[in-house]
């Protein structure tokens, strides 16, 4: 009957705008390349792209090397790791708020993005203080890595890790180390605008060095969240209806919480705290499209990583002196969140 | 002929600590049959429930299904077989009806199999005769209580269980869709041996469509039998602590606290 019909026509919907968003991606990445101080014109930056992409030679002649170098080495690095960070956080925030039954959730709720935020305070007051080269993506992946280990535990309480307790347990983790920073910043005295600097959060001169530790993360970690999909549809639940659905709970929780938190941790590692992403863009699929993960999921990836590379590039192109991308999001994010809490409010 | 027992509760006691919510639990459920469980708030139902289905672990005692222990059944195994609505549903996220009818189907599905048209036409059939085919492409966060109700009855239907354990299922419905939904569970017992025990705060509607009352007052077995056997105008007093007029084959009026 008719209702079916609507069934497969929703979900078919949903489908097309993925593909629809993922084209735009697609066509946002080869424009913005052409964009920038530098003037490149259109056609010779395709060249360029085509060129070094296919390893067509004779399409690069002609041109000189700081001509590819801006393409190839300044502006595709920046603009790929804004889609793949922007996509991976709307990615992870879908998951935290599905995980934590609780929309309000987002990739940093449990405290792994200060931990992370503390890793490369510290390397970076390291490198300042002993004038040293630590590397401040890896410091930032391992205590991201080590805050989650702490939080699992803190929240391991009465026979299982309740959504509950794991919200308490990253909000006082997440304080620590919150003032943790701050003690670093005082610390670091004169030299602190360093580290302020990365805390805002910002895309500007990303490298192919973190192309490759953000795009395989974002990656992996999105196919293993599709894959238990289902799953995390039935965990929205509740623990004992999804239980009485034949769901793992404690693997399927155990699960997300380390993809999520992975992911969450490559994302902060690789461009500092760009809030709200990953909280606004998976409510507004919600609202839009569905609350399927399995829809939710890759749709997630796709706007988030469209809305971080526009707003990247507004950041870049529009301002004289380069405003954080971080800055920007959370401005714009923040009264969204607002917005949502004063509705969910008046609903319940 | 001797009724099949599907499950078998023996010397059940659970408890936090030194105090015992529920003592010396000793039934069992037969086949095809539908059992209403009745007592006081706080008399340990749900928690009855909640062990039955090995959702919290027994302290002492045994629960087996098809002589199973119940604990050391896999929850998916379990799934396909014992299906339990919970008292209270809630989702914060705005599901659609037929994608939260369709999560009943989760453990007869392989992951990644798109699901069938022919799943799809049983979806279907189980909506239609529940009433909620015409909610099916609304959200679970805007339609009513009672309505949600009968969303998750569908699920729980979907999920094609041998046992259904409802902890006040229809207590939010009108009277009139609680005797429709309790013909569409009470078809099933009659056509497809299903077994259902059924905690309901309704003591009319327990005496009405129940082949069997199970009573619990503080934690322990008060009564079981049939519900004329069980429920007596001692019955009400004991248990709940009511007055009741009791008329034969049709209910009873409770009429005054003692």
């Amino acid at each position: 009957m008719n209702q079916i019909k609507e069934y497969k026509k929703n979900k078919r919907k949903s489908v097309a705008t993925g593909l629809i968003m993922l084209a735009l991606v697609i066509v946002l990445i080869v424009f913005f390349t052409g964009q920038g101080a530098m003037d490149i014109d259109f056609v010779s930056t395709q060249k360029i792209l085509a060129g070094k992409i296919f390893k067509w030679d004779k399409l690069l002649y002609g041109f000189q090397d700081n001509e590819i170098a801006v393409i190839m080495d300044i502006r595709l690095p920046r603009i790929i790791c804004g889609v793949f960070v922007g996509g991976g956080l709307a990615m992870a925030g879908a998951m935290f708020q599905s995980l934590l039954r609780n929309p309000l959730a987002d990739p940093y709720t449990l405290g792994v993005s200060t931990g992370a935020a503390f890793g490369a305070s510290l390397a970076l007051l390291i490198n300042i203080l002993f004038a040293l080269y630590l590397p401040v993506t890896l410091f930032a992946f391992v205590f991201a890595f080590v805050t989650l280990i702490l939080v699992i535990f803190v929240a391991n309480r009465g026979g299982g890790i309740y959504s509950s307790n794991l919200i308490i347990a990253g909000i006082i983790i997440g304080s620590v180390l919150s003032a943790g920073i701050s003690f670093i910043k005082m610390t670091a005295g004169e030299n602190v605008s360093a580290i302020v600097f990365w805390l805002m959060g910002s895309l500007a001169s990303k490298t192919w060095v973190d192309v490759y530790i953000i795009v395989p993360v974002v990656i992996v970690g999105g196919l293993v969240a599709y894959y238990y999909a289902d799953d995390l549809n039935i965990m929205t639940a509740g623990e004992s209806n999804a239980k009485t659905l034949g769901v793992n709970t404690k693997s399927i929780r155990l699960t997300y919480l380390v993809t999520g938190s992975v992911i969450t941790a490559a994302c902060v590692a690789v461009s500092g705290i760009i809030g709200f992403v990953g909280l606004v863009i998976p409510h507004l699929l919600r609202y839009w499209l569905t609350s399927d993960n399995r829809m939710l999921i890759p749709l997630s990836m796709v706007l988030g990583g469209i809305i971080l590379l526009l707003a990247d590039n507004f950041t870049r192109l529009l301002f004289v002196s380069e405003v954080p991308v971080g800055v920007l999001t959370t401005l714009i994010g923040g009264p969204f969140f607002i917005y949502v809490f004063i509705t969910k409010e008046g609903k319940a | 002929m001797k009724d099949n027992v599907i499950m078998k509760v023996d010397n059940l006691y659970f408890g936090y600590g030194e105090t015992h919510i529920l003592k010396n639990i000793k039934f069992e459920l037969t086949e095809g049959k539908f059992t209403s469980l009745v007592g006081p708030n706080g008399s340990g139902k749900s928690t009855l429930v909640k062990l039955l289905c090995g959702i919290i672990k027994k302290e002492k005692g045994c629960v087996t299904y098809k002589n199973h222990d119940i604990d050391k059944i896999s929850t998916l195994n379990r799934a396909k077989e014992i299906t339990v609505i919970h008292q209270r549903e809630k989702n914060e996220f705005p599901y659609s009806c037929i994608d939260t009818v369709i999560m009943g189907l989760h453990p007869h599905r392989n992951r990644f199999e798109a699901i069938s048209d022919e799943q799809l036409y049983f979806v279907k059939s189980v909506m239609d005769k529940t009433d909620t085919l015409r909610l099916a492409n609304k959200l679970t966060t805007q339609i009513s209580g009672g309505e949600l109700q009968r969303v998750i009855l569908a699920r729980a239907l979907v999920q094609k269980p041998k046992l259904l354990l409802m902890d006040e299922a229809m207590s939010d419905m009108d009277v009139n869709a609680k005797i429709q939904l309790t013909n569409v569970v009470l078809d099933l017992v009659k056509e497809e041996k299903l077994t259902v025990l059924a905690v309901n705060h309704d003591l009319n509607f327990a005496y009405r469509f129940s082949h069997e009352i199970i009573a619990l007052n503080h934690g322990e077995i008060d009564s079981v039998g049939n519900p004329d056997s069980v429920m007596d105008e001692e019955f009400f007093k004991r248990v709940f602590k009511v007055k009741a007029d009791i008329i034969k084959n049709k209910g009873f009026f409770i009429i005054d606290k003692i």
